[in-house]
């Protein structure tokens, strides 16, 4: 009698539990319909009824899902979807906090990497009255605050060591999402992920609604591009590193915005969507005669890149003065305003870079994130 | 003896004739501006690879010697990373780049006689060698520290110097440490004698005569000039100082310093100039971390010389 | 000759030897024996200038061996224990001339130590014992006046340590020459001056001393 009484408790409690496997949702089964992307092609939101879910995927292939989330009223959903119940979020890179800020959410926010980086006012505001905290960087993240206040990482596929961080994320139950906007080859593309926080932050309508103003902003900069000017300067990007340059690749969304802003990246016809590393005579040869020279790593003067390396006054867009950087708008703590709004706003980029390559049709125009180094 | 100094020193030569003309994967006179490439990009990385390495393996040699152990070198004892932390400490400081070698010397001399008050307390090897190599961890660890409370720029400046590479290495810098090294080569030839003599121990070396702390000293002080001044400019290079004197050794089976010097300074110079043609593009194009590529030829010699020891 | 006077020398806070005074004559062979631990390489050490005493004065005619500078010191004082360590690619004769700046041909060595016929080989590549005696051989060609050994035939075989001593006796006729030595048995064969290194102090023994007598003070 004993004995069946413990076989049976043993039953139910077995049953239970799968009970409980069978009862989370196959969300897969549900009829999705896909929401059609503009120019982005690394993240997918669809909608059934009055759910949606986004995943976010490593390329075009969609071979490879690296997240997904769900927003409805579906409490027991598969282990592999992150329920999105308006917690709090935490942004591992500025960028995030740029995206969410940019749709009016930002108090939203709970975490930012780190807060010295940061460049937005409203943000700071946050920050100077303890809403929004340091969680640290991912080499050195403070598991315990996010373990417990479990709010909604944004993070980056982080290389190297990195997959211990994510590893641990899941072993905490913090649920996370890898962002892979830049691997979009659009500039637009990364913009269009407004969309993604627009769905997870419930400003849908704002993110529509910006995204459409940016897609047309730069739309028309690139038709009066397209129209009116006509030389097209021979423009590189990057400086040396340890004895290398790396170099980004004729896919990569730099090269689209050099082709965009009417100048020929030097590198345009390699066909390669990453980066790759070129010794400084290899790359001096290719270079050495461009016109133009953007983004030379953190250097905010003339003098500065020369006194580094003296091999960079050879380059004839030294000798001529025709060096720009993104590092225009920083904050005393050394955060760039580039990276929060810059990446929301490629249509701004495209008009600095624009202004930075055709000085002589934008005499009276300033670029907002560019400066001419002098 | 004199037919092996000979080898090697063409083999040298012709190592860097060869990094000259081909060391990016292209041939030197085929560019439209061959001169200003050799002056700027191609003599410098070749002047500093045969300099550095010539040094730094003499180092090696010696620091073998005075602390009686096979596996010392400059940089696995730690003394890279000694001076790599004043540089480090420097930049932080937001001292400009000529500040650099001064910072690079005196680390590496500091680190060194920190080193030479713990061996008077221990007086095995190995142990000695075990404390540098926990010391280098160590320094590693302040480094990294540093890294994290530092301000960004700083920050990246450092992290650009300590990548060891020659092609970063601009034209000046490369004549002087080019200067560096006839200096430290005949220095160290002069004291031959001694370093023979201190083959045989630090006691029966007094007994015989010679000052041990006297010569222990000088290995030091060429040890740090010769680590200071190519990790200034270079950043740290690896391996060079502990492999080259073993293959130097291999092929001259003599005790004597006076040719060992010489010798090991060109199999140095030879294996440097080696690393920096591989690492330059020459195979398929890619570009190889220097360090990486030094590992690779190093790593065959030092693993022979702990299996040898061991049976 | 050396005059030890009211020697103590402690080492690691332990005191090995107390109160040694002694004077020893310009020449002759003196054979201090002890039991293991009884501190003879200390006192040896002592004595050639490799430890200071911590109290008293080691003098070598008249100064204070510490007051000299070692280069003064090797000129006058030749100290054995063991060979090593021992450099590679070393050859007995290039072996037997480091450091020295003596121009004799080595042959005579070689002769004296009988090692003649190893004359080009390595030293690494020999025995244990033809280790010892290629040490032996090196002190001999330094040619010092007062030579301090520690054991000196150690890992040797009987026709060596008979031609060792025979080399030993001829040499101690112009030169001071103190071995320590552990068997009483090899002390007594020697004409030499015997003293024991007991309870940190050192006693000569009469001339005629028995072996019984000296075994007696090592057991007791």
């Amino acid at each position: 009698m004993r004995y069946s009484l413990i076989f049976c408790s043993i039953l139910i409690w077995l049953s239970c539990n799968s009970n409980n496997t069978h009862n989370s949702i196959n969300l897969e089964a549900l009829d999705w319909q896909e929401d059609s992307n503009s120019y982005a092609s690394n993240f997918a939101i669809q909608r059934y009824t009055e759910h949606t879910r986004i995943l976010v995927f490593k390329d075009k292939n969609r071979k490879d899902t690296l997240g997904k989330l769900y927003k409805g009223h579906f409490q027991n959903i598969p282990l592999d979807y992150v329920l999105l119940n308006g917690q709090k979020l935490a942004c591992l890179s500025s960028v995030y906090a740029g995206f969410v800020d940019a749709i009016n959410a930002a108090q939203q926010i709970g975490y930012v990497d780190e807060t010295d980086f940061i460049y937005s006012k409203r943000l700071r505001s946050l920050i100077d009255s303890g809403k929004i905290k340091e969680c640290g960087t991912e080499s050195d993240l403070n598991f315990e605050v996010l373990a417990q206040q479990k709010p909604l990482v944004f993070t980056y596929e982080i290389d190297g060591q990195g997959n211990s961080v994510i590893e641990r994320m899941k072993k905490l139950k913090i649920p996370f999402l890898i962002c892979n906007d830049f691997r979009e080859n659009h500039p637009l593309g990364r913009a269009e992920w407004l969309k993604v926080f627009g769905v997870i932050c419930n400003q849908q309508h704002v993110a529509g609604q910006l995204f459409d103003e940016i897609v047309s902003h730069y739309e028309s900069t690139l038709y009066f591009c397209q129209e009116n000017i006509k030389t097209k300067p021979t423009v590189f990007s990057g400086a040396m590193f340890g004895g290398n340059w790396n170099v980004s690749g004729g896919n990569t969304f730099i090269a689209q915005f050099i082709k965009h802003a009417g100048g020929t990246y030097i590198f345009e016809d390699d066909n390669i969507d990453g980066n790759k590393l070129m010794t400084f005579e290899n790359f001096y040869i290719r270079c050495k005669d461009a016109d133009v020279w953007i983004n030379p790593n953190h250097y905010h003067t003339l003098q500065e890149i020369k006194s580094e390396d003296n091999r960079y006054a050879l380059f004839k867009a030294f000798k001529n003065k025709r060096v720009y950087n993104n590092n225009r708008l920083i904050n005393q703590y050394g955060g760039n305003a580039y990276w929060e709004m810059g990446v929301v706003r490629p249509d701004i980029v495209l008009k600095d870079l624009l202004i930075c390559m055709h000085p002589y049709f934008f005499e009276n125009e300033n670029p907002i994130f560019y400066k001419h180094l002098d | 003896m004199i037919k092996t100094i000979v080898i090697f020193g063409l083999l040298t030569v012709l190592l860097f004739t060869f990094d000259v003309l081909f060391g990016n994967g292209t041939f030197l006179f085929n560019q439209t501006d061959s001169f200003l490439i050799f002056q700027q990009f191609r003599l410098p990385r070749a002047l500093s690879a045969l300099a550095a390495g010539g040094m730094l393996s003499v180092s090696g040699l010696l620091m073998q010697n005075v602390f009686k152990n096979p596996l010392a070198g400059p940089d696995v004892l730690g003394i890279s990373q000694g001076a790599a932390l004043m540089v480090a400490l420097t930049l932080l400081a937001g001292v400009g780049f000529g500040g650099i070698i001064l910072a690079a010397c005196l680390g590496a001399f500091f680190y060194l006689l920190l080193l030479v008050w713990a061996s008077k307390y221990i007086k095995s090897s190995i142990t000695l060698l075990l404390i540098g190599v926990m010391g280098g961890f160590i320094i590693s660890a302040i480094i990294s520290t540093l890294q994290v409370i530092s301000q960004a720029e700083a920050l990246k400046s450092y992290v650009i110097w300590s990548m060891g590479s020659f092609s970063k290495v601009e034209a000046i810098y490369a004549w002087i440490i080019f200067a560096f090294a006839p200096f430290i080569l005949f220095f160290s030839m002069y004291f031959s004698k001694a370093f023979d003599t201190l083959l045989l121990g630090n006691q029966k070396a007094q007994l015989l005569g010679i000052n041990s702390q006297k010569v222990f000293f000088i290995a030091i002080i060429i040890t740090a000039i010769a680590t200071g001044v190519s990790t200034a400019f270079c950043g740290p290079i690896a391996f060079v100082g502990l492999a080259a004197p073993h293959l130097c050794k291999w092929f001259l089976k003599t005790y004597k310093h006076q040719w060992l010097i010489p010798v090991s300074f060109f199999v140095g110079a030879s294996m440097a100039l080696l690393a920096d043609i591989l690492s330059g593009g020459i195979i398929g194009g890619f570009v190889l971390p220097l360090n990486a590529t030094l590992s690779i030829l190093a790593a065959p010699v030092i693993i022979y010389v702990i299996v040898k020891k061991t049976l | 000759m050396i005059k030890l006077k009211e020697i103590g020398v402690s080492l690691s806070k332990q005191v090995i030897l107390e109160a040694i005074n002694f004077s020893f004559a310009d020449r002759g062979l003196y054979i201090i024996i002890g039991n293991n631990g009884s501190g003879k390489t200390t006192l040896l050490k002592t004595m050639c200038g490799i430890y200071k005493p911590t109290l008293g004065l080691v003098q070598y005619q008249n100064k204070d061996i510490h007051q000299l500078n070692h280069f003064e010191r090797s000129t006058m004082i030749s100290y054995t224990d063991n060979p090593f360590p021992l450099p590679a690619f070393i050859n007995l004769t290039d072996y037997i001339q480091l450091g020295l700046d003596n121009q004799d041909d080595v042959e005579g060595v070689l002769d004296a130590i009988k090692i003649g016929h190893l004359r080009n080989k390595p030293v690494l590549e020999m025995s244990r014992g033809q280790q010892q005696k290629a040490m032996l051989a090196k002190l001999f060609y330094q040619d010092n006046p007062i030579w301090l050994m520690d054991e000196p035939t150690n890992y040797l075989d009987y026709p060596s340590i008979l031609n060792f001593w025979e080399q030993i006796q001829k040499k101690a006729k112009e030169k001071l020459i103190i071995c320590t030595i552990h068997n009483p048995e090899e002390a007594i064969k020697q004409d030499a001056q015997i003293l024991i290194l007991k309870n940190k102090s050192l006693h000569p023994l009469n001339n005629k001393v028995g072996l019984s007598e000296i075994i007696g003070h090592l057991t007791e």
